[in-house]
């Protein structure tokens, strides 16, 4: 007999397959492992086919006496901006069918993106680390979206990314435009 | 010239007035052009700021640049207007032409450019350009590419959290383990085989070619030629021989002396085909 105490002491502790939990499908129950989670400030979510705990905010490292366990650094981050990317934006704004295969990326697309880091660096050490926190999963030599990369806020993330592709893109644009506009200069 | 206290916004519209009150003054037209290279350059300038703007990302700098350049382009086309008169009757001088000439080019570019990026920036894009904003795997490449990762880290800084996983350890299973790891038996390397005495063997005699070639000379009794010293039926063979009395001859002294004849001797009963005419005395 599952109960929601046991299920949110292993929701916290990993992940649960959707297919083999359904009394997760259940509102009551659901609701009950949801509240457990609520009193340490984590929520559920159902996400790529498995159930998980997130955190509803994520913890700052600033307060005095606080040193989180695990914590995401600014190159692990840029590469879960980078998969997001990938994975995540380009397969909902590209217009294209991917023949309902689940989006993916390979492992040297996602490497030429970090032009400035070893390859061994991005793909071991921090698609290795990024694949044991659930955010990527890895296939030969192809990535694909791990729970915890499908359980971000998409909303908020494809505004930004929208934003800082938009203002890549624009500019892009404008210096082909000066480039051009030089060139016709240059030809007279 | 000097400019003093004249907000950059003014810059061109001020230089007009100096050329228009230097014209009414008499000044010479090489004050007059001097006062138009000023623009020019002012307008020069607009176009290195605005370039260089592009790669930075603030879309307000962007447009405050913008902004300002409409102002000099607007301020530029009316001054050659007000002084079209002027640069009409100095159509032949070579200076002027050139200044008249790269002002209107800068007009053109500034004005296209400028109009082009405030009106992107304002978010009034055409449908030409709203086409080309669509997003495709390059872009996302180049865009990467083209980013810091600290830009890129704050696309999803707040947004995600690690995992919780707290690791449950059952201190059962813990010591199990532990007494499993205790348990094993490091690996050692096999032991060595005991030393043996090595007993050690001469060399093997070898014999040189030349001592014994300088032996059978000191043995003969009676003069020889080289080709009954040297000539046994293979080539293999003679040809050894006869090195071995050359190199005698080069290593030792007091040798039977050599004389020689002219011409060569025939040989039909080996592989050697001729030998000088050559006989070893037996007078030392």
């Amino acid at each position: 007999m599952r109960t929601p105490a046991q299920t949110a002491a292993m929701l916290v502790a990993g992940t649960l397959d959707r297919a083999q939990w359904p009394e997760l499908d259940d509102e009551d129950f659901a609701g009950e492992v949801g509240d457990r989670l609520d009193m340490v400030g984590l929520e559920l979510v159902g996400s790529s086919g498995k159930w998980l705990a997130r955190p509803k905010h994520a913890p700052t490292d600033d307060i005095d006496g606080f040193e989180p366990a695990f914590a995401l650094n600014t190159v692990e981050l840029a590469v879960i901006a980078a998969l997001y990317l990938h994975l995540r934006y380009l397969p909902r704004n590209a217009n294209r069918n991917e023949n309902g295969e689940e989006p993916s990326v390979a492992v040297e697309e996602l490497l030429r993106g970090f032009p400035g880091y070893s390859s061994r660096f991005i793909s071991q050490i921090v698609v290795g680390h990024l694949r044991n926190a659930g955010f990527v999963r890895r296939e030969n030599d192809r990535l694909y979206a791990g729970p915890y990369l499908a359980t971000l806020n998409e909303i908020e993330a494809d505004e930004r990314s929208q934003v800082a592709l938009g203002s890549f893109q624009l500019r892009r644009y404008l210096k082909q435009r000066a480039s051009e506009l030089e060139d016709d200069h240059a030809a007279d | 010239m000097t400019i003093p206290e004249v907000h950059p916004r003014s810059l061109i519209k001020f230089l007009n007035k100096a050329m228009a009150l230097a014209q009414a003054g008499g000044a010479g037209d090489d004050v007059v052009l001097r006062q138009f290279q000023s623009a020019i350059a002012v307008l020069q300038g607009d176009w290195d700021d605005l370039t260089r703007l592009l790669d930075d990302h603030s879309d307000n700098a962007l447009l405050e640049a913008a902004e300002l350049v409409r102002i000099h382009v607007d301020d530029m086309r009316e001054l050659l207007d007000e002084h079209q008169t002027f640069f009409a009757a100095h159509r032949d001088r070579v200076d002027f032409l050139d200044a008249d000439q790269e002002a209107l080019d800068l007009v053109a570019r500034l004005g296209t450019l400028s109009a082009e990026v405030i009106q992107a920036i304002s978010g009034r894009a055409d449908e030409r350009m709203k086409a080309g904003l669509r997003v495709d795997r390059t872009d996302i490449r180049d865009f990467l590419a083209s980013r810091e990762v600290d830009d890129l880290a704050t696309l999803v800084a707040d947004l995600a959290a690690p995992s919780p996983f707290i690791v449950a350890i059952s201190p059962m299973v813990a010591f199990d383990s532990l007494s499993e790891a205790s348990g094993r038996v490091a690996s050692t390397p096999p032991t060595m085989p005991p030393p043996i005495v090595l007993t050690r063997q001469p060399p093997e005699a070898i014999l040189d070619p030349a001592e014994v070639m300088r032996d059978e000379l000191r043995e003969l009794d009676e003069p020889t030629t080289i080709v009954e010293l040297t000539v046994r039926e293979a080539w293999e063979e003679s040809i050894a021989r006869h090195s071995a009395l050359l190199d005698v001859y080069s290593r030792w002294t007091e040798l039977p002396d050599l004389s020689h004849e002219p011409g060569w001797e025939e040989l039909e009963q080996s592989e050697v085909w001729r030998v000088s005419k050559t006989t070893i005395e037996m007078d030392i």
